[in-house]
């Protein structure tokens, strides 16, 4: 997918808990730690990602809470990929 | 209408009713006993209110989380300082006398504020550890460099006079140890000020900002006692016991925050 399509979705997800800005660089930051800031990212890598993510959230709003914030992002996502794959 | 916004208007709603009580000119009417009639068990309210649902807080976490010793530790030092207000209370309400200085109370309110240093050390900890980007060297040390050196001339700058006017014995001491202890506290609540500012616009930046207002307002009460009450200026007890207030209301609208973003 692109990173274009997939990046807002996960940063309209987190910025209720962690605020947009912080939402944006967490984003960045694992995607750069993870090797994976290029402009497409793989299934893969965008499972490790938001695995990374529900790790930190955990540690603000506790397990039940980002487990549900990160149902709703892959929700999102793949919500996107359906009518991708549609048009 | 969500239970955030109307947690919140409930807040400004006591705020705004228990504000008179402590502030001119309704506290020249209303009067001293009125002051510690609905002052006293106003705080105890908060205090308990912050304890009750720091704990809860605690809870939402998982065992060996870092952040439910946080909110453990919080939840503790909120207790402790719970019941140092109920000893307050009792001296004011049920024995009707003022209540002395040094008191039993002191033995409660000095390892509370020991038990909420050691809390926020544990939040910043959380956020260290969440992987979310930080700069260790900004957000931690010149921060925390920073508001040591500010804080710290302020406090010195205020127990000069006090030590120079005092007769010595355990009031000098407590006198000493609140300033010194909130110092300890504010300067962790300073370094959390400056990680809430990264993520404002969230919910997690609220619970904190609540939590830093709360801990600043205790310290300026605390920091006032100690210099008004050495220095025998008086009629500032009304002023003092509402930055009390306030901070106690802040701390449990963060404590009831926290457990509405968890929820």
């Amino acid at each position: 997918m692109l990173r274009s399509e997939v990046q807002p979705l996960i940063e309209e997800g987190l910025a209720p808990i962690l605020g947009p800005t912080m939402a944006r660089a967490a984003v960045e930051a694992h995607s750069s730690r993870l090797a994976i800031a290029g402009s497409e990212i793989d299934e893969a890598g965008l499972g490790e990602l938001l695995t990374r993510l529900e790790l930190g959230l955990k540690v603000f709003v506790g397990p039940d809470k980002s487990r549900s914030v990160m149902r709703e992002i892959r929700s999102r996502i793949d919500g996107r990929r359906t009518a991708g794959n549609g048009s | 209408m969500d239970r955030s916004r109307i947690t919140d208007r409930l807040f400004l709603l006591a705020g705004v009713l228990l504000a008179p009580v402590f502030l001119p000119p309704y506290a020249e009417l209303l009067g001293e006993p009125v002051r510690t009639a609905v002052g006293g068990p106003a705080k105890l309210f908060f205090l308990l209110l912050a304890a009750a649902f720091a704990a809860r807080s605690a809870r939402r976490f998982s065992p060996r989380s870092p952040a439910r010793t946080a909110w453990l530790l919080l939840a503790v030092g909120l207790l402790l300082y719970s019941c140092g207000q109920l000893t307050l209370v009792v001296y004011q309400l049920v024995l009707a006398v003022s209540s002395p200085f040094p008191s039993l109370a002191d033995a409660f309110f000095i390892p509370a504020a020991c038990v909420l240093i050691a809390a926020l050390i544990c939040l910043l900890q959380v956020y260290r550890r969440s992987g979310l980007p930080f700069d260790a060297k900004r957000d931690f040390g010149w921060v925390g460099a920073g508001s040591l050196l500010v804080l710290g001339t302020v406090v010195a700058f205020v127990l000069r006079p006090v030590v120079a006017s005092s007769t010595g014995g355990l009031g000098l001491l407590l006198n000493l140890a609140y300033p010194i202890s909130d110092l300890a506290l504010l300067v962790p609540s300073l370094i959390l000020l400056r990680v809430s500012w990264r993520l404002r616009g969230g919910s997690v930046a609220k619970v904190w900002l609540a939590l830093v207002v709360g801990f600043v307002a205790i310290a300026a009460g605390d920091v006032a006692f100690a210099y008004f009450s050495e220095m025998g200026v008086g009629g500032l007890d009304s002023v003092i016991d509402l930055l009390f207030l306030a901070g106690y209301m802040s701390i449990a609208r963060g404590a009831l925050a926290q457990d509405e973003i968890a929820g």
